[in-house]
């Protein structure tokens, strides 16, 4: 974190709303990534990112200086979205029929969006077959490259929990690419999957 | 026919840590002969690069202006909240006053000459109580004044002005309402 951060993170913990805008836009782009990943949904993506910031400005006074910004700032984010999911466990939203979010200022050409769109669908697809709580740890893990000890104090999970975690849900992962894959040994793969692996 | 067992080969795909050079051997020896932990590595490998490649998603442009516009909304709920809290505790209390009021005054309205005679009565009681009260004090000032050296009386009027001053400075800064900078 430079100076001019530090320096704004001061003025927002007074309760400087434009120091704390700074800071929006500085980190709007993970926060909501990580919504988006979590929540499967442009609108509701939005609303948590929103949410999360909100909170975040209200608690600001209690926020300790000495702790990454960014690693608080995305725990406040799962923490949201976890709650979010359980709220809404209940309903059956199919993946299909979610909307994308607005990629156009990233992918210009037509063939772009498309790719990207795919590439969002293959990601989702792979991050539904996760609890709440593995899907943050993942998207901690591939897109902000937090270490165990981050995902841990972002999370409140133990360093083996961590571990434990990130390795079901990998094997998980692998496992529905797999079925994702119109090839030869998809029933061996799954009974081995299944079968071999009790500790999952 | 006994199964292979995939479940070490398994671990060690999955295995951050770094494998030594016979762990490595073996795991890639095993990959050559197992179509399944093949496959498993491979899925590994795909996903791992995946995820790693996938975009950050951006939100919609003026995001920013989205929160302030929340953060305001979200100011004017709770001043709101504030308020009716206050109207319902300033009604609550005004129909107490009122109904303890009429408790008080039915009697007077019953028998007014009974009442007005219990005032009277209450009134030269308590004039005659602060009468005595003063006059005690006063015969201690006199005492006091006389013990007291002009110097010390001077220590004491310097320590009561420096409290009032305290207290009325800590009574500015708690009052005072927070200040924020938009």
């Amino acid at each position: 974190m430079n100076d001019t951060e530090s320096s704004w993170l001061a003025q927002a913990q007074k309760g400087d709303v434009e120091a704390f805008s700074r800071l929006i836009e500085t980190y709007q782009r993970p926060v909501y990534n990580l919504c988006y990943r979590m929540l499967n949904d442009a609108g509701d993506a939005e609303d948590a990112a929103q949410e999360t910031f909100l909170r975040a400005y209200k608690s600001m006074k209690r926020y300790d200086q000495s702790r990454p910004f960014p690693t608080w700032l995305l725990s406040i984010a799962a923490h949201y979205c976890i709650d979010q999911i359980r709220k809404r466990r209940m309903a059956i939203v199919s993946t299909e029929d979610l909307p994308y979010p607005d990629l156009s200022d990233d992918a210009p050409g037509p063939e772009s969006v498309v790719s990207r769109k795919e590439e969002q669908q293959r990601v989702r697809v792979l991050l539904d077959t996760l609890s709440p709580t593995d899907r943050a740890a993942v998207v901690m893990y591939y897109w902000y490259d937090f270490s165990y000890e981050e995902i841990g104090e972002a999370l409140s999970l133990t360093l083996s929990a961590v571990k434990s975690r990130l390795h079901r849900a990998r094997l998980s992962m692998a496992q529905e690419w797999i079925d994702q894959q119109p090839q030869a040994g998809l029933a061996e793969r799954k009974q081995h999957g299944k079968a071999q692996s009790p500790a999952f | 026919m006994v199964k292979p067992n995939h479940q070490p080969f398994e671990n060690w795909l999955l295995s951050e840590g770094a494998l030594t050079q016979e762990e490595s051997q073996t795991l890639q020896e095993h990959l050559n002969d197992c179509e399944t932990c093949r496959m498993l590595s491979e899925a590994l490998r795909d996903v791992d690069r995946e995820l790693r490649t996938a975009s950050v998603l951006s939100p919609a442009p003026g995001f920013v202006s989205r929160w302030q516009a929340r953060l305001e909304a979200d100011r004017l709920r709770l001043y709101r909240r504030q308020t009716f809290f206050i109207m319902i505790l300033s009604i609550g209390g005004a129909m107490f006053l009122l109904t303890w009021l009429a408790i008080v005054l039915y009697p007077l309205i019953q028998s007014p000459m009974v009442v007005l005679l219990a005032v009277v009565y209450e009134l030269t009681s308590t004039l005659t109580f602060a009468t005595a009260i003063g006059e005690a004090l006063m015969t201690v000032l006199r005492t006091v004044v006389g013990v007291i050296p002009p110097t010390q009386w001077a220590a004491i009027w310097t320590a009561l002005a420096g409290l009032g001053a305290l207290w009325f400075i800590a009574l500015q800064r708690l009052t005072r309402p927070r200040r924020i900078i938009v």
